[in-house]
């Protein structure tokens, strides 16, 4: 069992496999560092060394009252990366995750950074206003918060299907992946889920995007029903100096699980470049 | 002042038209056949259909004030006085048959909406109202006020025909928001034909043409036609501007019938459809276009709202529920609901929340809705979906529609 402590005292979970070039993963909201496992495998077979922690409330780490928000998941991470003396990192970041890797660049720096890779991320901000026209409402978000409230085994059951796309005709049901799903998000406590919602949802990231000079490959699914492309990568490539835009026809939000073969070879290239 | 006339100078100057009748005549003709109350009445009219008319012809104009003989037409008094026929416009034997009832419950007054004959034959509409100096009707002396209210037909009809009008253009402006839609619904069948076709031929040229696959793509051409035809004939029905015509539809098939015509919006939307309808059968009279277009407009509220909202569950459930003689329709989405201070205000016309909406499609459902007895109400849960119902008499398969009335 890895575990760090954080200088708050709050125990964070993290997997540390293989070893080469360090990869480090930040998952997404309210799930844990599980959601890597494929690309764990993959990458750790590969010569590099993969790290995956699960964010405080979330997984196996410590739940917290306080401390649920962007800052201090960035903290967070820069204390892990200080404790582990990581240098050279690619750091891989899913929808809320890509924002926590945004937030550290903008409060850390880019001194241990060798590039980043952002998939299906929140980024630079998804809350709809009179600048962001294209972004999603409130009302989403409002709706999302009393789900989890008045039933959040409910609620993400419902969001399995979406975010994998199990809603589309001809795509390929997992009804255990649904399970897998929902157990994860299950763990996150009740606290670190609800206060989640607004940090994903109302953050603006734009200032920190700008900060993030080393090469970007900015991933996402064409058929992101959560996090829609048109309010999110398709305006971070522009943001990000270095970044480049790579999409999947038809790919989900959870396309890292379900079809990941394409974003694996993608990600394993990138990498390499 | 001779015994048995009343003092008219007080009329002579009114502005509203007068008249007094002497229904000496009718009061005696009752207690000849022994009428004294509303079910002898009854009994009497069914033994004897033209008792009505002959006790029309029992009753006198004894006076008319100047405003009522302007309002009557002639040139004196002469022409309007005499017999209380004259003044009657055919057909509205049936309100003095109520007034007669009045006078037999000794009831103080009668008030109608009906209509008079001018003495050039054309009729007026007017509200009627008697009563008597004594204080009730059953007495030999009855005083009549004509008000005319032409005037306020006039307009009721003009607002009958703008609201159909208005539902028409709604129509129409919904079906320019489905074109691509309908656009879609009906390359597809074509596509099929051409290459259907194209296939066909291809067979008939071989050295022996396969007369069996030929067989198969002729068919499958004659049912793509078949789709298309239905497409056209649906947006055909859509855009029709006539007046509300009302005939006994069923609630649930115009519902499947509506999603069908909507599927692809549905599916472009990307929302589920969950069907909740009563199994029992459940007629409604009503206009087939028109609360068609209600079902339409509302369902594409609802599903233009989730997908607004980019909302991550999209289910859209429709119910229809029996009731003691009515059946309710709901429609709930899982949008964004509706704050609670724009539930008032969202039948207003031009309210709108929607970036590029005009405000015109619930204030025209609502019209529909109410010209068919119903009333159009809306429930939401702020952030977790709004609901949309109306409820509708029920009536029998083949039932005949009523008669409209005379006045709108």
């Amino acid at each position: 069992m890895a575990i760090f402590t954080t200088s708050d005292g709050t125990r964070i979970f993290y997997n540390d496999w293989s070893s080469g070039q360090p990869v480090l993963f930040s998952h997404g909201w309210p799930l844990s560092g599980e959601v890597w496992d494929s690309q764990m495998m993959f990458l750790g077979a590969h010569g590099l060394r993969v790290i995956a922690h699960d964010r405080r409330g979330n997984g196996r780490s410590d739940q917290t009252w306080d401390g649920n928000h962007m800052d201090q998941y960035a903290d967070d991470l820069a204390e892990l990366i200080e404790h582990l003396d990581l240098r050279d990192i690619v750091m891989v970041g899913h929808s809320t995750g890509g924002g926590e890797i945004a937030r550290y660049i903008g409060r850390h720096g880019t001194a241990r950074v060798a590039k980043t890779v952002l998939l299906g991320s929140v980024l630079p901000l998804m809350l709809r206003t009179e600048r962001n026209p294209e972004g999603t409402p409130m009302e989403a978000f409002d709706g999302i918060r009393a789900g989890a409230l008045a039933d959040r085994a409910q609620l993400f059951w419902d969001l399995s299907e979406p975010f994998f796309g199990y809603n589309r005709d001809g795509s390929n049901i997992s009804e255990p992946m649904r399970h897998q799903f929902t157990r994860i998000c299950m763990q996150a406590g009740i606290k670190a889920t609800y206060d989640g919602i607004a940090q994903f949802s109302e953050t603006d990231f734009t200032e920190d995007l700008k900060k993030i000079d080393v090469p970007t490959l900015v991933a996402h699914g064409e058929d992101d029903q959560i996090v829609p492309i048109e309010a999110s990568s398709l305006k971070t490539v522009k943001l990000v100096p270095k970044a480049t835009l790579k999409t999947y026809p038809g790919g989900s939000h959870g396309l890292a699980q379900a079809t990941p073969d394409a974003f694996n070879s993608d990600l394993l290239a990138f990498i390499r470049s | 002042m001779s015994p048995g006339e009343s003092d008219h100078s007080v009329f002579e100057t009114m502005v509203i038209p007068m008249v007094e009748l002497d229904t000496s005549g009718l009061r005696s003709l009752l207690a000849k056949a022994h009428i004294g109350t509303t079910s002898d009445l009854a009994g009497r009219i069914d033994a004897d259909a033209g008792f009505v008319t002959g006790a029309i012809a029992a009753v006198r104009v004894v006076y008319a004030n100047p405003a009522a003989i302007e309002l009557l037409g002639g040139s004196g008094p002469g022409e309007t006085m005499g017999e209380f026929g004259r003044l009657r416009a055919s057909g509205t034997a049936d309100g003095f048959r109520r007034e007669i009832e009045a006078m037999l419950e000794r009831r103080p007054s009668f008030s109608d909406e009906t209509h008079v004959r001018r003495t050039d034959g054309s009729d007026l509409p007017i509200v009627y109202t008697s009563w008597s100096p004594s204080g009730n009707l059953a007495s030999d002396r009855q005083l009549v006020s004509l008000t005319d209210i032409s005037e306020r037909v006039r307009i009721a009809q003009t607002l009958s025909r703008l609201r159909s009008e208005l539902a028409h253009a709604g129509r129409i402006s919904m079906l320019g928001e489905l074109s691509a839609s309908i656009t879609h619904e009906v390359n597809q069948p074509l596509t099929a034909i051409v290459a259907n076709a194209q296939a066909g031929l291809r067979w008939l040229d071989r050295d022996e043409p396969a007369i069996g696959e030929i067989k198969a793509a002729l068919e499958t051409i004659v049912l793509a036609g078949q789709r298309a035809t239905d497409v056209v004939a649906r947006m055909r029905a859509m855009s029709t501007k006539q007046a509300l015509e009302l005939r006994p539809l069923s609630i649930n098939d115009l519902i499947e019938e509506t999603l069908l015509f909507l599927s692809h919006e549905l599916v472009k939307h990307q929302v589920r459809v969950r069907l909740d309808l009563t199994t029992e059968p459940a007629f409604v009279s009503a206009d087939r276009t028109q609360l068609q277009q209600v079902l339409v407009n509302l369902l594409m509220n609802a599903a233009q709202a989730m997908a607004d909202a980019r909302s991550w569950r999209r289910i859209l459930t429709i119910r229809s529920r029996l009731g003691s003689g009515t059946i309710r329709v709901e429609i709930e989405d899982t949008g964004p609901g509706v704050r609670a201070a724009d539930q008032d205000r969202l039948f207003d016309t031009f309210f709108t929340t929607k970036t590029e909406g005009m405000g015109m499609g619930l204030p025209i459902c609502r019209s529909i809705v109410e010209a068919h007895g119903g009333m159009l109400e809306v429930s939401s849960r702020p952030s977790l979906g709004a609901t949309f119902r109306f409820g509708l008499s029920l009536v029998g398969p083949m039932a005949v529609q009523p008669e409209s009335s005379t006045t709108a």
